[in-house]
């Protein structure tokens, strides 16, 4: 197999800037978020997205890197403190354990929060994704803060007021699936609108973000909000042509952005 | 949880002592065109679903979570059953309406070869997804005492009387000194029908190691669960660290383990308490 560069120029990781290293038996990963905190309710949900995008990288690097082969995103959760998403963010993912077939990692996201990752270990089913090999030491900080836009993460306003994923090579994982990264966009921009209304000008000082990717997908996706209180929400992702849901996402708010 | 460990069929019988503490009955709702079966649960909302001034209270909610949810997977991979590898539950801010039932609806997301997936929605009957969600990530499992149950389920709350010896759960959160982690022996009331730990007592301790550390005016609002391995011999620890998440609100991080066996870590949750 011939070396495909991953990810590739215009890609939603490289357009967060998010570089990889190995400390060790650990991953490490770094992005630069803009230097102020967030200032809305979108602008939250992006940079908590860019987050959930990059914990998942690096979980996954570290499980791979421990060598447990082919290996898929089951489930993530995150907590994460809204006021501290702004400048540098640093993560570090460690394999809490791994069994036959399921691994847990934590990753460590120093004042941003933490975050546990399942991950389903395929054996010799699993499609062989194109090789990363991610250099050892700690990652270099990038200096151009990461792209925030509904864009970068593949997502386009639709006609019915809600958010449309749709697929392509920038949004892509490296088995060529929707990246688990912008399914956690659209479920967290589409959370955090359904707040907005009750409470418009406060932002929460906990974001919390729970996904469970249900199968595998080309896209596009939609997001169906459950009929919650916006406190605790549901979200279901599913293909517009209908058929089962392809993730579950379980957003939750508590406290209040510190002044 | 994880697939490996050494656990077996122990089921003898109906007694579920986790049911009989929370008052909660079980009924399927077979396939009905486009909607896929579900379990539906009901239980009376009062103590121990309920805390002082009818806050939510997230560990016996997750305990009912993990059945309702847990039985919506495992009679969907029939004959085989299934353990539970991630249990996450979100509690809404708002307190509960004076008493009434409390109804989960536990729904199928997923059934594959090697694991299922529910959603289940917690309310009142006239507002039924309204108070919390939740998911139950489970792997499947052979367990041939528990294969074939009569469907559709029908099962009325086991006697109360079963369930008093969960009773003590309650007050975990308050018995001890702060600091000091959350402790239980792992008797036969707490071993869910494969005889280990109950994933929802699990969340239970989990839960009451948060609050305890936390202080009395927080309630939870989220509660995530990842299983490692089955707890076995206990006693079970359960150990929280709790840190600020802005104005009103603090994440803890609890570490599950087993001390009679080797003090290996069974299970690790993450917490979002709030001031009410």
């Amino acid at each position: 197999m011939s070396e495909v560069p991953y990810p590739p120029p215009g890609h939603v990781l490289a357009r967060l800037g998010l570089q990889v290293g190995r400390l060790g038996d650990r991953s490490a990963g770094a992005l630069r978020l803009p230097d102020r905190g967030p200032a809305s309710p979108l602008d939250l949900a992006l940079r908590a997205a860019a987050a959930v995008s990059a914990l998942d990288v690096v979980a996954m690097r570290c499980l791979a890197q421990s060598g447990a082969g082919p290996a898929v995103t089951a489930d993530l959760g995150a907590s994460l403190v809204a006021g501290a998403l702004q400048g540098p963010l640093l993560l570090q993912a460690r394999v809490v354990r791994r069994g036959r077939s399921l691994a847990v990692l934590a990753v460590d996201l120093g004042e941003v929060g933490a975050a546990e990752v399942s991950a389903a270990l395929l054996g010799d089913h699993g499609p062989r994704p194109l090789p990363v090999a991610d250099p050892v030491g700690p990652p270099v900080l990038p200096d151009a803060p990461a792209e925030l836009s509904p864009a970068t993460f593949g997502l386009r306003a639709n006609a019915a007021g809600g958010w449309l994923l749709e697929p392509g090579p920038a949004v892509a994982n490296r088995v060529g699936k929707l990246h688990g990264g912008v399914q956690a966009a659209l479920a967290l921009v589409t959370g955090v609108e359904r707040r907005r209304p009750q409470e418009p000008s406060v932002l929460p000082g906990a974001l919390d973000v729970e996904l469970a990717y249900l199968r595998a997908t080309d896209g596009p996706l939609l997001a169906r909000p459950g009929s919650q209180d916006p406190g605790a929400l549901s979200v279901l992702l599913e293909e517009p042509a209908g058929g089962p849901p392809v993730a579950w996402a379980g957003i939750g708010f508590a406290g209040r952005l510190a002044a | 949880m994880s697939d490996e460990g050494s656990i077996g069929p122990r089921w003898e019988g109906p007694a579920d002592p986790v049911s009989a503490w929370l008052g909660l009955a079980l009924e399927e709702e077979p396939p009905a065109g486009d909607a896929p079966a579900a379990v539906i649960g009901r239980a009376p909302a009062s103590p121990p679903l309920l805390l002082a001034g009818g806050r939510l209270a997230a560990g016996p909610l997750a305990a009912l979570v993990d059945t309702v949810g847990g039985m919506t997977c495992g009679l969907a991979l029939q004959p085989d059953w299934v353990v539970t590898s991630t249990l996450t539950l979100l509690v809404g801010p708002d307190p509960w309406p004076e008493g009434g039932t409390l109804v989960a609806r536990g729904g199928l997301l997923h059934a594959g070869r090697r694991s299922a997936a529910s959603q289940v929605l917690l309310g009142s009957p006239e507002a039924p997804e309204a108070s919390a969600v939740a998911l139950i990530s489970s792997a499947r499992v052979r367990v041939p005492t528990l294969s074939n149950r009569p469907r559709p389920l029908r099962r009325p709350a086991p006697e109360p009387e079963l369930g008093r010896p969960l009773a003590a759960l309650v007050d975990l959160a308050t018995s001890q000194e702060r600091s000091e982690p959350v402790r239980v022996e792992l008797a036969d009331t707490l071993r869910n029908p494969l005889g280990i730990l109950h994933g929802g007592l699990t969340a239970v301790l989990a839960d009451a190691a948060a609050r305890r550390l936390a202080g009395p005016s927080w309630t939870v609002r989220r509660l995530s669960l990842r299983y490692l391995v089955p707890a076995t011999t206990g006693p079970v620890r359960a150990r929280a660290r709790v840190r600020p998440a802005g104005t009103g609100a603090l994440t803890a991080q609890v570490e599950i383990v087993d001390e009679g066996h080797d003090a290996r870590q069974v299970a690790t949750a993450q917490v979002t308490l709030a001031e009410p």
